[in-house]
């Protein structure tokens, strides 16, 4: 009686793991076809620009170094889990490497003395990453776009001006690729806006001198900052 | 053979412009690049990939540089937002810093600028498939119209001037019939477009070129 007992319940605690298990399977396929998780990774190219011969620092912050964007499923798509923090300082490092004659990495926007060897200090920020989808706007195009905001520090850290800008990027969606034509419209957004900043960058120049005089503007008056 | 046999009937029409006629040489390069706006290029890659193929298969007096490695090497000179949109832009973009030494350096004179896609413009009927214990199958005709409009210009860089433009108009209708089994019929209009615009600009770029 016990070994029937026991008998009956182990089979129905196999039943109960089978079905649990199923259910997990059930889940985890779900789940699986309906998230995609995207770690955008490619090579830039190097900027064919003249050099600024200026040294600069640059500080990528954490906000920046791990930038993750993420958007639940919805009617028209599905999850989206898309880190493109490495991705922007391997941009970032590719762009100010040939535009100015020494790039030196920094950990802290503030430094205790204004001894650091740097003319101004950099520092990228991603403001906002949008992705439309094929189903969002009823075309054939995977869109993307990404803000950004390009903020001027002194060398002991002190704020002098911000650049706000953006780059759009677009891919043509294929079928059961949905991934590789988010990864192909990142990249493009990252290229369309690489390109506006150094142009802008190399654009002027005597631009660090006019940092420079601004810096003294701020400090005259201070409610000046954000402007 | 299936494949011509599945092909349903493509119209197009070529349109070729030669302003003057090309200076070719063995070492003498080409680059097809498609036109890029706001931040992507309605061209399809697959345009693209089969212009260069045929280009390829052609007996040309020049070579065909790689579209991704010209841009890279001139990064950020012809993305969408710094591209040259007219030949009269060019004396400027060769005048910063590099660029003419690093297109001299890659040996490229000519850039084959490609535009255009290939739209779905109409399309009708129905079909009903169902599937049970015994099999399944799909009753019924689908049709669609498709327009390939493709419009390519070559400019030269080394006198910063138009050579010519080649444009194509493709159009056809596909066909879908399915008694059980449903059988495709292709209007293949991007091919028919890309072999009569890979067919003009050999005409730029080979031996029996004229003016």
């Amino acid at each position: 009686m016990r070994i029937t007992r026991t008998a009956r319940g182990e089979a129905a605690s196999f039943r109960g793991i089978s079905a649990r298990f199923l259910a997990l399977c059930a889940l985890t396929v779900a789940v699986c076809a309906c998230s995609t998780h995207l770690h955008v990774d490619s090579a830039f190219p190097r900027p064919l620009v003249a050099n600024l011969p200026i040294n600069v620092g640059v500080y990528y912050d954490e906000s920046l170094r791990q930038y993750t964007f993420e958007k639940e499923a919805d009617a028209n798509s599905q999850t989206w889990n898309i880190k493109i923090g490495p991705a922007h300082v391997q941009l970032f490092d590719q762009l100010f490497q040939p535009i100015f004659e020494n790039l030196i990495h920094i950990d802290s926007l503030r430094s205790a003395s204004a001894a650091r060897p740097v003319s101004v200090v950099i520092k990228p920020s991603i403001d906002k990453y949008t992705l439309h989808t094929p189903g969002d706007t009823a075309t054939k195009f995977y869109a993307v776009e990404i803000r950004y905001t390009l903020a001027f520090y002194s060398a002991s850290g002190d704020f002098i001006k911000h650049w706000s800008y953006s780059g759009q990027g677009r891919s043509r969606s294929e079928l059961f690729s949905a991934d590789e034509s988010v990864q192909k419209a990142t990249v493009a957004a990252m290229r369309d806006a690489a390109a506006w900043l150094v142009i802008e960058l190399t654009k002027h120049p005597g631009f660090h001198t006019r940092l420079q005089a601004q810096q003294s503007d701020n400090a005259n008056d201070p409610e000046d900052h954000d402007s | 053979m299936l494949v011509l046999l599945l092909s349903a009937c493509t119209t197009s029409r070529i349109d070729v412009a030669r302003h003057v006629s090309t200076d070719l040489s063995r070492d003498t390069g080409i680059v097809l690049l498609a036109r890029k706006k706001v931040g992507g290029q309605r061209t399809e890659e697959g345009f693209m990939e089969c212009l260069n193929n045929a280009l390829a298969k052609m007996q040309l007096l020049v070579q065909i540089y790689p579209e991704q490695d010209f841009l890279d090497k001139l990064f950020p000179w012809f993305e969408s937002r710094t591209a040259p949109a007219t030949p009269g832009e060019l004396p400027a973009l060769l005048s910063r810093p590099g660029v003419r030494e690093k297109i001299t350096e890659i040996g490229v004179r000519y850039i084959v600028w490609v535009d255009g896609s290939s739209e779905r413009v109409d399309s009708g009927g129905g079909m009903s498939c169902a599937v049970g214990p015994g099999g399944g199958g799909c009753f019924g005709f689908v049709w669609w119209d498709t327009a390939s409009v493709y419009e390519t210009n070559i400019w030269d860089l080394q006198n910063a001037r138009s050579v010519g433009a080649v444009s194509a108009d493709a159009s056809g209708m596909s066909y879908l019939p399915a008694l059980l089994v449903p059988v495709p019929l292709i209007a293949r209009t991007q091919n028919a477009a890309c072999k009569g615009v890979a067919e003009q600009l050999r005409g730029f770029f080979s031996e029996d070129r004229s003016l």
